[in-house]
């Protein structure tokens, strides 16, 4: 993307005359884009997907017209759209993301058309909320676990641009699922996370591939004996691409965090994973793990990944482990010898694979992986 | 695994000297060119070393190429930015280049003793008459820009192996040069490689004819003297079929207060059959606890393996240098071929690392494997940045990479940035990193059994780096024992 | 003669106090037995002893035959002739354990003015003290504790201790994790190794090892002070009544 569409973007972003939520406050999300860089080509964290599909400024949000509340929301759940939203909603927004690394949320912070806020608090019990389609082009989703609650909440992302931000309060736990269905076109999805002391964040992540697909997954550790599990699965076919931009960020000390993502590439699908630790001075006894595993099935399939670390600590035990590879041939012949097609085989083996980050029904249904 | 070492029995000594050994400044005249780089600049270097006019050429079009090209500023390391009209590219002692021994300036010869260097070849000779000694090294030195004197000339000629400065082998094998100089690192391929072409100065070449063992370990040292003199070497080996060559290369450079600048290209060429291992253990001056004056060192190393079952091996114990940015690479065309990095890398007070490997791979059936351990301490940042490829075209290719960082104190920093490309279906890579660093614990056992805090640190350091020591030539691996442990004196609060 | 000798030692970790006034004398030629119940301060004591830094002394000494060494290093106090066996060993990895006491001993001999012993004469030594624990020689060049069973680390514990003839050992419960067979082969070892001229106290929770290993001398610490010491018997006393009767008088 040459520096004059980034310009443009700018540009027509300066313009804009906000349809929707025109009390919510866009200066910090203009300052961000301005003073950070757009993206270009090869630049570090879109060096294996082309951004410039995602910097459409012809993209806009929905007409007025449209409706944007959805109906027959859950208990916990109200619109952008209500009074009583807004105060909440004034209190953290924007707290969890970083705009500058992030400029696709800024942009679509701007552009907002569509916005829910899912607020638990202990006396609700344990909340299972579910979450799938929503209209609107460029989406926020707040979600706020108060001290002490606990919150399931399982996402379908789709083909839109899609930010969910999460709080998670002292001692609190977030259990996140997230389902990905195939899509044509380029989505974004940005999911950013505050865990305080005490705080468990789980993330489920099953996905198939888009024309160009891209999750940035950001979680900050703020307070001690704060934990964050990632684990996610998939399943890339014919010309999908799924680009997994993962960091997670040890701001305190007495953090610990897992990540562990498998994927299987197939056809001519492209696969692009990124998964950061990053540990900052003061972040001592931070224990974090990152492990990626990666089954290439076909001749034509692409895969790219780079486990990073990042440690200006000196007192932490961090390790990360990242395979690309196929089938295990000794296994592969196991099974043939004992009468199981190679064909199917593969398959079991496959599954198998893919099966041991995979904790939910709906996941392996997603993946393709079911028994 | 380990097996008793006593090279440790000398090292308490060696700690309470803490001077910067090889810190001192040799008194010769030297023809030095005033700062600034213009064609007039490249055509003087040229000329003074009665170089064709096609290499002349070959100079020139790399410097203008160059003058179109920015200066890299990725990587975790951060540098004021370097002003290369304040430089000067040329310096080598007065008068004509000397015939033999006897001729070169005997301060000069002094200075090389100082170093411990065995440039003499009696003394060298003394040593062969002893079987129980290590394997002789045949010396080619380079004092600033131009190789002074090589020894076993007579043994190699033998063998029909070419060991001999950059220069004479522009003379001597013109047809050599012109075959492979730039077929590895092109003059195009990165900023620091176009300036080099441009103006190196001398290094050392290498030819190892077919199914020929070179009877001895290569060896080359580096000096940089004079202020404000970039060192520009370049180095070309060349291994034809079945051929075998040892290569090392060792650097030592005075106490400067201003950064001097080091951006060598290193070409290696290994044909069907052919194994090079080239093993550098690098001790430029890393600048003082504050952070002043030290070397920037930036080198663009790489090995084409362009021939069946060949194989490169790179291994390289860092310790010095104020910023050091270099990430030799093989390139796997052959089939069979085999790639190796090994790695150690130190940094201290307020030096910056940034430094990997690539293997990419492009043939049939190829290897690679990667060691990198990585010592933090003091205010230092250490990064290791890989990258393993591995195209279309690259079946059943394996890699296996092992990154591992050690951390001691509170305020340095440990990076792994790993690229991982993988573009075919069977390919096996395998990576792994941790990051750890000399725990308390540790430490009190050490001390529990008397042995001091300083050497307790260095014992576990070159515990957790023995799998790259090990790879080392003998007579290396001490020196770079006994580098780690001058390099983290102060470490230890 | 007095080799080991504390007086009033009070000590505390992150300004908790642990010892709260410790008084010991061992003499030359005595084993000693320090028991207790879990966190009544054994091993504090032991790690206090050998001058772990995490531990804050605030009132009292610990002499070394008759010269105290409360302001000196670890390593100072070890040259002085004082080993303690950890209770948790831990692992060194790449660095042999061959290496790691060739150096060990070769810093003591420096330290104390004595020649250096030759590397033939080590191996040697190391060989038949690591046969005489029933541990495989080849194991001298693993990793120091790396890959060792529980038992096998607190062996190469009595190893070290053999090596570095000390005068005063502490041993950090070196019985637990141990089977019959492994806690004879230790016993006899440190029983072996028990002379006149030097002193073994042994931290233990059970009384188990002193089956094995008689000691002179029993004392029980509760809540960071001594409150009682006795001959052997007291042990086989705590043995059929617990710790709790203790607390109670």
């Amino acid at each position: 993307m040459a520096l004059a569409h980034a310009v443009s973007v700018i540009e027509s972003l300066e313009a804009l005359e906000p349809r929707y939520f025109p009390w919510l406050d866009r200066r910090s999300a203009l300052a961000a884009l301005k003073d950070g860089t757009l993206p270009r080509p090869n630049s570090e964290s879109w060096k294996y997907t082309d951004p410039a599909p995602f910097f459409d400024p012809e993209d806009d949000p929905l007409d007025a017209e449209e409706s944007v509340s959805v109906p027959d929301l859950p208990s916990g759940v109200i619109g952008f759209e209500t009074d009583k939203a807004r105060e909440i909603i004034s209190s953290h927004i924007n707290q969890a993301v970083d705009q500058r690394r992030y400029p696709l949320a800024a942009i679509s912070y701007m552009k907002i058309d569509s916005g829910l806020v899912v607020h638990v608090t202990p006396g609700d019990g344990t909340q299972s909320i579910r979450l799938g389609e929503l209209q609107g082009r460029f989406q926020r989703i707040l979600v706020i676990v108060e001290a002490k609650a606990h919150l399931d909440l399982i996402e379908t992302t789709t083909g839109s641009n899609r930010v969910v931000e999460c709080f998670v309060a002292p001692e609190a736990e977030l259990r996140h699922r997230r389902l990905q269905p195939a899509g044509t076109g380029v989505d974004y999805n940005l999911v950013a996370v505050n865990i305080a002391e005490h705080g468990s964040y789980r993330l489920a992540q099953y996905s198939s591939g888009a024309r160009l697909r891209r999750n940035d997954v950001s979680v900050n550790i703020l307070g001690e004996g704060a934990d964050a599990e990632l684990t996610g699965a998939w399943q890339l076919n014919e010309a999908l691409h799924l680009d997994n931009q993962i960091s997670v960020n040890h701001l305190v000390p007495g953090g610990t965090s897992r990540q562990h993502f498998r994927g299987n590439v197939d056809d001519r699908a492209k696969s692009i994973f990124n998964g950061r630790i990053y540990i900052a001075a003061n972040a001592q006894q931070t224990k974090a793990t990152l492990t990626n595993r990666n089954l290439v099935v076909s001749p034509e399939a692409e895969v790219y990944t780079k486990p990073e670390l990042e440690i200006y600590a000196n007192d932490v035990v961090c390790s990360h482990g990242a395979t690309v590879g196929q089938l295990d041939a000794d296994a592969l012949f196991y099974f043939q010898s004992r009468g199981i097609e190679e064909e199917q085989a593969r398959s079991i083996l496959m599954k198998g694979f893919l099966n041991e980050v995979v904790l939910h029904e709906d996941g392996r249904a997603l993946l393709g992986i079911e028994t | 695994m380990a097996s008793t070492d006593s090279k440790d029995d000398n090292t308490l000594d060696d700690l309470v000297g803490r001077d910067y050994a090889a810190g001192f400044v040799t008194d010769i005249e030297a023809d030095t060119l005033p700062p600034g780089l213009d064609e007039d600049v490249i055509r003087f270097i040229s000329a003074r070393k009665s170089e064709p006019e096609w290499l002349t050429q070959w100079r020139l079009d790399a410097y203008h190429g160059w003058l179109e090209m920015v200066e890299p500023s990725w990587g975790q390391v951060q540098f004021p930015a370097i002003d290369y009209q304040s430089i000067s590219y040329y310096s080598a002692p007065s008068g004509d280049q000397p015939k033999t021994l006897e001729d070169v300036d005997p301060e000069l010869l002094a200075t090389y003793d100082k170093l411990g260097i065995p440039l003499h070849e009696q003394a060298a000779l003394a040593g062969v008459s002893e079987p129980q000694q290590a394997p002789t090294v045949a010396v080619d030195a380079v004092f600033d820009s131009v190789s002074i004197g090589t020894t076993f000339k007579e043994e190699l000629r033998k063998a029909g192996v070419i060991f001999c400065s950059f220069s004479e082998a522009v003379h001597d094998h013109p047809d050599l040069i012109r075959k492979y100089l730039g077929s590895v690192v092109p003059r195009g391929d990165n900023f620091f490689a176009a300036l080099n072409s441009a103006v190196f100065s001398d290094g050392s070449f290498v030819y190892v004819p077919e199914n020929t063992r070179c009877p001895m370990e290569l060896s080359t040292y580096f000096r940089i003297n004079e202020r404000n003199t970039g060192q520009f070497e370049r180095t070309l080996i060349i291994a034809e079929p079945g051929a075998y060559v040892s290569y090392l290369e060792g650097c030592t450079a005075p106490m400067r207060d201003e950064n001097q600048l080091h951006a060598a290209v290193v070409e290696l060429v290994a044909l069907d059959d052919a194994e090079i291992k080239y093993s550098t253990v690098q001790n430029w001056y890393p600048g003082d606890e504050h952070g002043r004056g030290g070397i920037y060192n930036f080198v663009t190393k790489r090995g084409a393996c362009r021939g069946d079952r060949s194989k490169i091996s790179w291994t390289q114990v860092e310790t010095g240098s104020a910023i050091t940015w270099k990430y030799p690479s093989v390139v796997l065309r052959g089939d069979d071929s085999v790639g190796e990095f090994y790695s150690v890398a130190l940094t201290n007070n307020h030096q910056q690392a940034d430094t990997g490997t690539k293997m990419v791979h492009l043939g049939k059936n190829t290897r690679s494997t990667i060691i990198s351990k990585g010592i933090s301490a003091g205010q230092s940042s250490n990064a290791y940045r890989g990258l393993v490829r591995m195209n279309p075209g690259a079946a059943k290719a394996r890699n296996y990479t092992q990154c591992d960082s050690l951390l001691i104190g509170e305020k340095c920093a440990a990076h792994t940035f790993p690229y991982i490309e993988s573009r075919r279906r069977d390919g096996v890579i395998e990576h792994e990193a941790t990051t750890s660093r000399v725990s308390d614990e540790q430490l009190f056992l050490c001390r529990q059994r008397g042995i001091e805090p300083e050497k307790a640190v260095s014992m576990i350091v070159n515990g957790f780096c023995r799998d790259v020591f090990r790879e080392l030539p003998m007579e290396f691996a001490v020196e770079a024992g006994k580098l780690l442990e001058v390099s983290l004196e102060g470490a230890v609060g | 003669m007095s080799l080991l000798e504390i007086s009033n030692l009070v000590a505390s970790v992150n300004d908790q106090p642990i010892l709260r006034g410790i008084d010991l004398e061992v003499c030359a030629g005595e084993v000693h037995a320090i028991m207790g119940p879990n966190g009544s301060g054994k091993s504090t004591l032991a790690n206090v002893i050998a001058g772990k830094e995490d531990y804050q002394i605030d009132r009292g000494c610990i002499a070394l035959e008759g010269q105290e060494i409360t302001s000196l290093s670890p390593e100072e106090r070890a040259h002085r002739g004082l080993f303690l066996a950890f209770q948790y060993p831990i692992e060194i990895p790449g660095v042999s354990n061959m290496e790691f006491l060739k150096v060990a001993v070769d810093s003591h001999a420096r330290a104390t003015g004595t020649p250096e012993i030759t590397a033939v004469d080590f191996m040697k030594t190391a060989r038949s003290a690591a046969e005489q624990l029933g541990l495989n020689p080849e194991f001298l060049k693993r990793g120091v504790n790396e890959g060792f069973s529980g038992g096998e680390k607190k062996r190469n514990e009595i190893l070290q201790m053999l090596m570095l003839n000390p005068k005063v050992s502490i041993l950090d419960e070196t019985d637990s994790g141990l089977d019959i067979d492994a806690l004879r082969t230790v016993a006899n070892g440190v029983s072996e190794f028990s002379n006149p001229t030097n002193a073994v106290v042994l931290v233990t929770h059970y009384q188990r090892l002193l089956d094995h290993i008689e000691p002179d001398f029993v004392h029980v610490i509760a809540n960071g002070t001594i409150v009682r010491s006795g001959d052997r018997s007291l042990a086989l006393e705590l043995e059929e009544k617990g710790y709790g009767w203790l607390e109670d008088t």
